[in-house]
């Protein structure tokens, strides 16, 4: 959890009265930003029990800085937990839009994945993918809290990959060319 | 009141009407069914309600069965002062245009039901305040729940 126990080019000098710790931008954004993700608090159907069950002292997600909101101005992760129904997608759609970047989608259970027992139903959309870019998929139906815990921490080693440099130069290409 | 005494009682107003009998095997309790026509339904929900010997003031369930060649919808009534139940079938033929008069002017609880199986099967109750789509939304085609229905794939398939 702490810093230094996180894998990144840190350099550490002990110094009269201290210690000096120099790192990388990218160590350290990254690390505040793995350590404090917020998700929306939203729940579509029986997955969200689990999901509640989670966050809960049992399972506690607070160790990993995971405080639930009420807002998508203030979120960084959506689990989109449960039956994405097609009345509800545009709503997925209109929330995850709200929701500033960088902003992760866990789809956590079958439903949400793929569609899962309601595959062949009318009113049920083929898993959340077709609406929003998922992050991390949970497989189960629905998945146990462990699971969610493991997909969070997944989610967790992906955000410690991004290079803000590299994503800047990324957007800059395009305008060049 | 028995089942026959409940049937005497409103053949003695409606003396058209017919019992459905129970077929042998059937999974079916013990309580009158009734076949009514659509024309009459809402006179004779109003005497089922307000007579004091039936008073059938509470309405289970409203729901609807699509037979393929025909469609029929179900009223299942409870009183809870006399504590008799009372099964009405109304069969509607018309399968283009499926029509049935309202009774949430009689029980108010048949408002949302009727909304739902206009929702699913599309059968239209005439005279209701408020027919429109309660659980899918409002730009759907097609009724789901018809035997015949074909859904079409949009771009959340």
């Amino acid at each position: 959890m702490g810093i230094l126990l996180d894998k990144g080019p840190i350099y550490i000098e002990k110094i009269p009265g201290g210690t000096i710790l120099m790192s990388t931008a990218d160590t350290f954004i990254n690390w505040a930003r793995k350590s404090s993700i917020w998700p929306l608090t939203f729940g579509l159907a029986c997955c969200a029990i689990e999901m509640m069950a989670t966050y809960a002292s049992k399972h506690d997600l607070d160790r990993f800085g995971i405080i639930p909101r009420p807002t998508p101005r203030q979120a960084d992760l959506m689990i989109i937990a449960g039956t994405v129904t097609k009345k509800m997608a545009p709503r997925i759609e209109l929330l995850y839009h709200q929701m500033p970047e960088p902003r992760f989608v866990i789809s956590m259970g079958s439903c949400s994945n793929s569609g899962g027992p309601y595959y062949d139903a009318y009113s049920v959309c083929k898993g959340v993918d077709k609406v929003i870019p998922v992050d991390v998929y949970v497989p189960g139906c629905p998945p146990r809290p462990e699971a969610l815990i493991s997909a969070v921490l997944a989610l967790q080693k992906k955000i410690e990959g991004y290079s803000m440099l590299a994503a800047a130069k990324k957007k800059a290409e395009p305008a060049a060319t | 009141m028995t089942a026959a005494e409940i049937l005497s009682t409103i053949q003695a107003k409606y003396p058209g009407l017919q019992e459905i009998p129970k077929v042998l095997g059937q999974a079916r309790g013990d309580e009158l069914y009734l076949s009514v026509s659509a024309a009459e339904l809402h006179a004779l929900c109003q005497f089922v309600r307000f007579d004091p010997g039936l008073s059938f003031d509470y309405l289970s369930f409203v729901t609807s069965v699509d037979w393929k060649t025909h469609f029929e919808v179900v009223y299942y009534l409870v009183s809870t002062l006399h504590k008799h139940k009372l099964v009405l079938k109304v069969k509607v033929e018309d399968r283009t245009n499926p029509e049935v008069p309202t009774i949430s002017t009689v029980w108010p609880t048949a408002d949302w039901q009727e909304r739902e199986i206009y929702d699913m099967m599309g059968i239209k109750f005439k005279g209701h305040y408020n027919l429109r789509r309660i659980l899918l939304p409002d730009d759907w085609e097609g009724f789901p729940l018809r035997k015949d229905y074909a859904p079409k794939p949009d771009r959340y398939d």
